[in-house]
């Protein structure tokens, strides 16, 4: 796999803390082990929009990646319910072409950005870059950056 | 890059994993469907699973199955599909399809054809009334349109009030797939830094335009807000225009006319969602609904670690040993107390021990647990398996699952998955009746097949029955007479759980003609080969005309039995004690010959006796012998076995012997003991098999000595040559 170079909170130079919600253990797996190559670090997984919302209450990450098709509670659902109670959440959407309606819903409801399923890792680690701003640093101790 | 690779092997072991569970899914829908056509909230679960599936496999590279899988999920949007009477089948044959492909892609093996399925899933979309166009049309180029009257008139009160307005240009990025979320995007950021006063498409169009203009009113510089335009892999180029004064300079001032033509124009390749409305919360509300369908897997998923069997077993094994060591304290304890009658300590060893010994009970109940599995998990791949085949057979079949809640060990259900379902395709093959030879006799004309699971103390019971015609009793008699399995006059004397057992032996099979369901010749045996090797039994419960039920008997785990502990020859065997009916003693004056086999009276039953050890001494005081004799049970026959001694009851730990260690089926494990014996664990159905085939040629040569070794054997046979009588 590709080597990103790290990023991390601006603030304190710690690893990126992430949420990641999707009701496919395997989805979750994978793109765990995307953000890890990121250098950040897995606050919490969900597999459903209820979870996700207790799971942001209990870890507060600084990204939530969070899928669209879910049991017990839609991402759009999760995502505005965690926006309204958290208003600085950042909510990227994950999800496939097909659900472009449910993606603008979320935008219009908080969520800050979205990426495509399949997920390719250089998309979403730009897309990272750009949810965190001024939050996020791109290390640049760690050899090859990208 | 080899770590890289190993994750990605991991992943992909993942993926076929859940790929699983999802095809399950898709099967358990499917037949619902089928129940119930047209429900469009199983349609929707359908859906969602194919999609579930689109995904993963993308994301692992099976490009194949993502697309399949992708053209089935968009032909499950359409609202012509969710009503089509042979979606169902379309679902059952992308299950299929789906399946031979993670197998195909698994191997490294060629791929299936997906040409049947693609016909099935264009046949879905041809169909009239699909209102989905398939494929949009390519992006609608850059454009500038005009301002209605409204916008400029906000243009102009945001100028006045000290803001700046500008007009900003984004082009989408091309190798973005989701341009109205990326302008949605651009919106949010724009209104991140002010107030969008309009936006071109407009917000929530379902315009599939890669271009956008807005009008934003911010006290922000153009390079700020252009700057923040720029979304990485959504936006490949952005214009920031500072309108000047006035809105009289806006871009193309046009009439309310152009404005609606324009849109009505670009609204058009998407007809399915009228530009007008707001498209985004209608399906939300709807998809909301049907996440109470939620899939099993998805709950179950969240607090489940996986782990490898293997490393349970070790657990297992250990804390095998650790009932070992309990059992040597014991011993020596024992032998403590025998030769320190009285000291006090003894009652403190005493007390910690038992509490020792129930800490040790619950650590072995809970490692078992762990490698207990509800048999939902083999039940739920029946269902599919009853409907094929009682389609292929042309008959209407119910199935009726029970106590699929019922826990065993995950060996032993893998083990039980192909006897049964050999018994289920024989129940629907050759035990249910056709519908009209179930009309004729009375009964509905739907036929019913249950597939249930209970515990029976330590033992769970795993049920197939049917109500179809029976097996027909004369019939196996015939064919067991031609088979050379029994002779005739033999076959009289069997009562007819006897004659029923004959359809497990090798070769046996009545089916007059070879079908692809059931009746190869193969089959009934290997159910009875498997519950050998788990130490379970198999009896047939039938009522001719009413149906046929089959009972596997299984323990509830491999690794630790309750057993019986006793003598022959001063060596040490055990036998599971669940099969240990009672405990006879007797004198060797209450054994008689019936043909050339010993019996015992008990009470009013005769009892068939196989002797283990020596056989029948010919000391004269003979008759005042006392006889041990172990009253089993294996399937439905009663055998009484001849030991020399009774040892007791313990909890053994099987260790699994090698196939080089012993050379008989006879044993099926070993165990060591407290006092660091070696005790082996008979295998009592192979046993009593052993004792009812063979058959004593001479008269009075009775059973005995299988346990001894040939040249015991031949040793106390000479001394018993002389004068038995």
């Amino acid at each position: 796999m590709e080597q990103f170079a790290p990023v991390k909170r601006s603030k304190d130079g710690q690893p990126v803390r992430y949420l990641i919600v999707d009701d496919s253990v395997f989805a979750r797996k994978n793109l765990a082990r995307m953000v890890e190559s990121f250098g950040g670090h897995l606050a919490g997984e969900a597999g459903d929009g209820l979870t996700a919302i207790t799971e942001y209450d209990r870890t507060h990450p600084d990204i939530v990646l969070m899928d669209i098709t879910m049991p017990q509670m839609e991402g759009i659902e999760a995502a505005e319910r965690i926006v309204q109670s958290h208003p600085d959440a950042r909510i990227v959407m994950v999800s496939s072409v097909g659900y472009q309606e449910n993606i603008v819903a979320a935008l219009q409801r908080g969520a800050r950005h979205f990426v495509q399923k399949p997920v390719k890792p250089e998309v979403l680690y730009e897309v990272i870059k750009y949810v965190l701003g001024d939050d996020g640093a791109v290390a640049t101790a760690a050899g090859a950056g990208v | 890059m080899s770590q890289s690779d190993d994750r990605m092997a991991e992943l992909r072991e993942l993926f076929f994993e859940s790929a699983q569970e999802l095809l399950q899914a898709l099967n358990d829908e499917a037949l619902k469907l089928e129940k119930h056509p047209g429900d469009s909230e199983i349609v929707r679960t359908l859906r969602r699973i194919v999609h579930t599936l689109k995904g993963d496999a993308a994301a692992c590279g099976y490009r194949e199955l993502s697309e399949v899988a992708h053209e089935l999920e968009d032909a499950l949007a359409l609202e012509s599909a969710a009503a089509h009477a042979s979606l169902a089948e379309v679902a059952f044959t992308a299950a299929d399809l789906f399946s031979a492909m993670l197998a195909a892609y698994r191997k490294r093996a060629k791929l299936p054809s997906r040409d049947p399925l693609r016909k099935m899933v264009k046949k879905l979309a041809q169909e009239p009334g699909a209102k989905q166009s398939g494929r949009r049309k390519a992006a609608v180029t850059a454009k500038t349109l005009g301002w209605t009257e409204y916008e400029k008139l906000a243009v102009q009160k945001a100028q006045e009030g000290g803001n700046f307005v500008y007009h900003v240009q984004a082009q989408i990025d091309p190798h973005c797939a989701m341009p109205i979320a990326a302008r949605q995007l651009v919106q949010n950021a724009l209104a991140g830094m002010g107030e969008v006063l309009a936006a071109r498409p407009e917000a929530g169009s379902s315009a599939p335009t890669k271009s956008a203009e807005f009008l934003l009113a911010t006290d922000k510089s153009c390079e700020e807000v252009s700057g923040k335009c720029q979304i990485p892999t959504i936006v490949a180029s952005v214009k920031a225009e500072l309108l000047p004064g006035g809105v009289a300079t806006a871009p193309k001032r046009a009439a309310r006319k152009t404005v609606k033509a324009a849109e009505a124009e670009i609204a058009s390749p998407a007809p399915e969602i009228p530009a007008v409305e707001e498209p985004a919360p209608a399906p939300v509300a709807e998809e909301t609904v049907s996440e109470n369908t939620a899939q099993p897997h998805t709950t179950l998923a969240e607090n489940i670690l996986r782990v490898d069997a293997e490393r349970i077993d070790s657990v297992l094994n250990l804390v095998g040993e650790l009932i070992i060591g309990k059992s040597m304290l014991q011993q020596a304890l024992n032998e403590f107390s025998k030769v320190y009658p009285k000291e006090a300590l003894r009652g403190k060893f005493a007390d910690a021990m038992a509490f020792q010994a129930r800490v040790l009970n619950d650590l072995q109940r809970s490692v078992m647990k762990i490698r207990m599995v509800p048999v939902e998990q083999l039940f739920r791949r029946f269902p599919r398996m009853v409907r094929d085949v009682a389609r292929q057979c042309g008959k209407d079949v119910e199935l009726v699952l029970t106590g699929q809640d019922t826990d065993l060990d995950k060996s032993i259900l893998d083990a039980i998955a192909e006897p049964l379902t050999h018994l289920v395709r024989n129940a629907i093959g050759h035990g249910l009746e056709s519908a009209g030879e179930r009309q004729k006799a009375g009964k509905s004309t739907r036929g019913t097949l249950r597939l249930g699971a209970y515990h029976q103390g330590n033992q769970v019971i795993v049920e197939v029955s049917d109500d179809g015609r029976g097996m027909d009793v004369n019939r196996i008699k015939a064919k067991a007479i031609q088979l050379g399995m029994v002779t005739a006059e033999d076959v009289a004397r069997l009562s007819e759980a006897e004659i029923l057992d004959f359809v497990f032996r090798p070769g046996f099979s009545t089916a007059e003609e070879v079908t692809e369901v059931s009746g190869r010749g193969v089959g009934m045996d290997v159910v009875q080969s498997v519950m050998h090797r788990l130490k379970g039994t198999v009896h047939i419960d039938m009522h001719a005309g009413q149906g046929t039920t089959f009972r596997l008997k299984l323990p509830l785990t491999l690794a630790i039995i309750k057993a019986l502990l006793f003598q022959v020859q001063q060596r040490l065997y055990a036998i599971p004690l669940n099969a240990v009916v009672e405990i006879a003693r007797t004198h060797e004056s209450e054994v008689h010959q019936v043909d050339h086999y010993e019996v015992l009276q008990l009470r009013n039953q005769v009892l068939p006796l196989v002797r283990l050890g020596r056989p029948r001494s010919n000391d004269p005081e003979r008759g005042a012998n006392k006889l041990f004799v172990l009253v089993t049970s294996v399937g439905e026959r009663k055998f009484g076995l001849i030991v020399d001694g009774l040892e007791g009851e313990e909890e053994l730990v099987i260790k699994a012997l090698d196939d080089h260690a012993v050379s008989t089926d006879l044993v099926s494990g070993a165990s060591i003991l407290g006092d660091g014996r070696v005790v082996l664990i008979l295998n009592l159905s192979t046993v009593v098999e052993h004792f009812a085939r063979s058959r004593p040629e001479e008269a009075g040569a009775v059973n005995f000595g299988m346990l001894l070794s040939q040249a015991d054997r031949a040793q106390l046979s000479r001394n018993a040559a002389g004068g038995v009588s």
